[in-house]
């Protein structure tokens, strides 16, 4: 399964390195964005079928209600990656997940997966273990 | 109030004229006191109806004299802190305990400032409560130093969370440069991410801004490491028993090392590498020792001592014996391997047993 993914992460360093893996494992990286202005421009422009969000972006911490908006308004599949999980610890109405940060390369692969398969409605039996599901 | 002649004949007219008198010096002298005391003081019937304050109570809330008799005070809490202060009050007059208790007060020009509200009762003979006297404390300078460091040490703890994540993104972008280096690049950046979940659980420096402990201990930090060899439905492979303990930053990285060893070489070659294979790790406190107990099971049958140390290994003895002053002991079992980390029970919290001595 193919996806068109939004990068959502303001230290340029880890939003390169987690594209590259995206693009190793045969998806179409649409964007990588810094900040929550940037992101509501591209999901409103473009097709995205998931999103990578952190919390703290360049604007401040705006990636709380960037995934709640883009998974209730724009029908992007969301799943929060960040240093702070404890921020989304009561889970984000409309979206799936919290990612740890650092992450590997397999973790986020079986995230991705889980996240793609939710979406187009196939049965999903598990969460992958690093993944913490809301709700 | 009857005039009693100082002068009259009867001794126990003179004696109530000096009695009435010591009292209204005495009284004199407490209000003397009171309204010369920074704090706000006031004081109560033994039923809690408030008909003292002293002059700072005045000067600082700014109502007019007699105003806040009765139960009036508690409208000059902040409208989140009244219900609190007001079933705290209630407890307290019910069973005598000291009131103790911080909230907002509203100061004549508006604006609330924290305080800390402190009650004791008086009794009489018979144990009877005949009276309480309180104080308001005004604490708002300091609570705002409080929680002014309480962000700090957040947005620290934030900043190096997110330095590991750029680490480690960057060694995974020069193993791209350099593609022969893959294996090794892996090898490290799997390290550094122990690194960076071990420093999430551990425990801050300052006892204040954390009140409980919660889920900073050791094992809330082994269950999340070990999420990862987990089966797909969740079940855990590595089971965590025994006693719990709080660990700080110069025990974490030692800690991350060392399991992350045991756990990626168990899922190379030993119980965690095939389906059936099971873990267990007891964690014992023993006087004055804390003991760690690796157990393998159900793994490729163990044909007895390695011929080569391979690097992970060295790096766990490393860490126990060298920074955490302990002794590592392997034993090949034909079972599965096991290994056993003996600490001096201080190796987790080094820091905070140095603070206790001191």
């Amino acid at each position: 399964m193919t996806a068109r993914i939004l990068i959502i992460e303001d230290e340029a360093l880890v939003a390169m390195e987690l594209r590259f893996v995206l693009e190793d494992l045969g998806h179409d990286v649409v964007a990588t964005v810094a900040d929550a202005r940037s992101a509501r421009e591209v999901a409103r422009e473009t097709d995205v079928d998931l999103a990578l969000v952190d919390i703290h972006l360049s604007d401040g911490p705006t990636g709380v209600a960037l995934g709640r908006e883009l998974g209730q308004d724009l029908g992007v599949s969301v799943l929060f990656m960040t240093a702070n999980p404890g921020m989304v610890r009561n889970g984000v109405a409309g979206t799936i997940g919290v990612l740890s940060k650092p992450t590997d390369e397999y973790a986020v692969q079986k995230a991705v997966d889980y996240a793609l398969r939710r979406r187009s409605g196939a049965p999903v039996l598990y969460a992958p273990p690093e993944l913490q599901l809301f709700g | 109030m009857t005039q009693i002649d100082p002068n009259g004949d009867s001794t126990v007219e003179r004696q109530l004229a000096l009695t009435v008198q010591a009292l209204a010096e005495s009284e004199a002298k407490f209000r003397a006191i009171a309204d010369s005391m920074p704090q706000m003081v006031w004081s109560t019937r033994p039923d809690g109806f408030h008909d003292y304050y002293n002059a700072r109570w005045y000067e600082f809330t700014g109502v007019p004299e007699g105003s806040t008799d009765g139960e009036g005070w508690n409208g000059m809490f902040h409208p989140e802190d009244q219900d609190r202060a007001f079933a705290l009050w209630r407890r307290c007059l019910d069973t005598g305990e000291p009131y103790e208790i911080e909230y907002r007060l509203r100061r004549h020009d508006g604006v609330y400032r924290w305080t800390l509200g402190r009650a004791r009762p008086i009794r009489n003979e018979a144990g009877e409560i005949t009276r309480w006297f309180g104080t308001c404390t005004d604490i708002d300078d300091l609570k705002r130093s409080d929680q002014a460091k309480e962000l700090l040490s957040q947005e620290l703890s934030h900043r190096i969370k997110n330095i590991f994540a750029v680490v480690s993104a960057l060694i995974a972008l020069s193993a791209r440069q350099h593609p022969e280096a893959k294996a090794f690049a892996t090898a490290v950046r799997t390290r550094i991410n122990a690194l960076a979940r071990a420093h999430e659980f551990v425990r801050p420096h300052t006892e204040s801004s954390r009140p409980t402990v919660g889920t900073m201990t050791l094992h809330a930090f082994l269950t999340d490491l070990f999420k990862a060899y987990s089966e797909l439905s969740g079940t855990p492979r590595v089971m965590v028993t025994g006693d719990d303990a709080t660990f700080d930053d110069q025990a974490a990285t030692s800690v991350a090392l060392l399991f992350h060893e045991l756990a990626t070489n168990a899922a190379k070659y030993g119980a965690l590498s095939v389906e059936g294979g099971r873990v267990t790790l007891e964690t014992r406190r023993m006087d004055d020792r804390f003991v760690l107990t690796w157990t393998e099971t159900g793994g490729p049958r163990v044909e007895g001592v390695p011929v080569q140390t391979g690097f992970g290994t060295s790096l766990a003895t490393l860490s126990v014996e060298g920074q955490l002053g302990g002794r590592l002991e392997r034993r090949w079992v034909p079972q599965g391997l096991q290994v056993v980390a003996d600490l001096p029970a201080t190796a987790l919290s080094r820091r905070r047993a140095a603070q206790n001595v001191a």
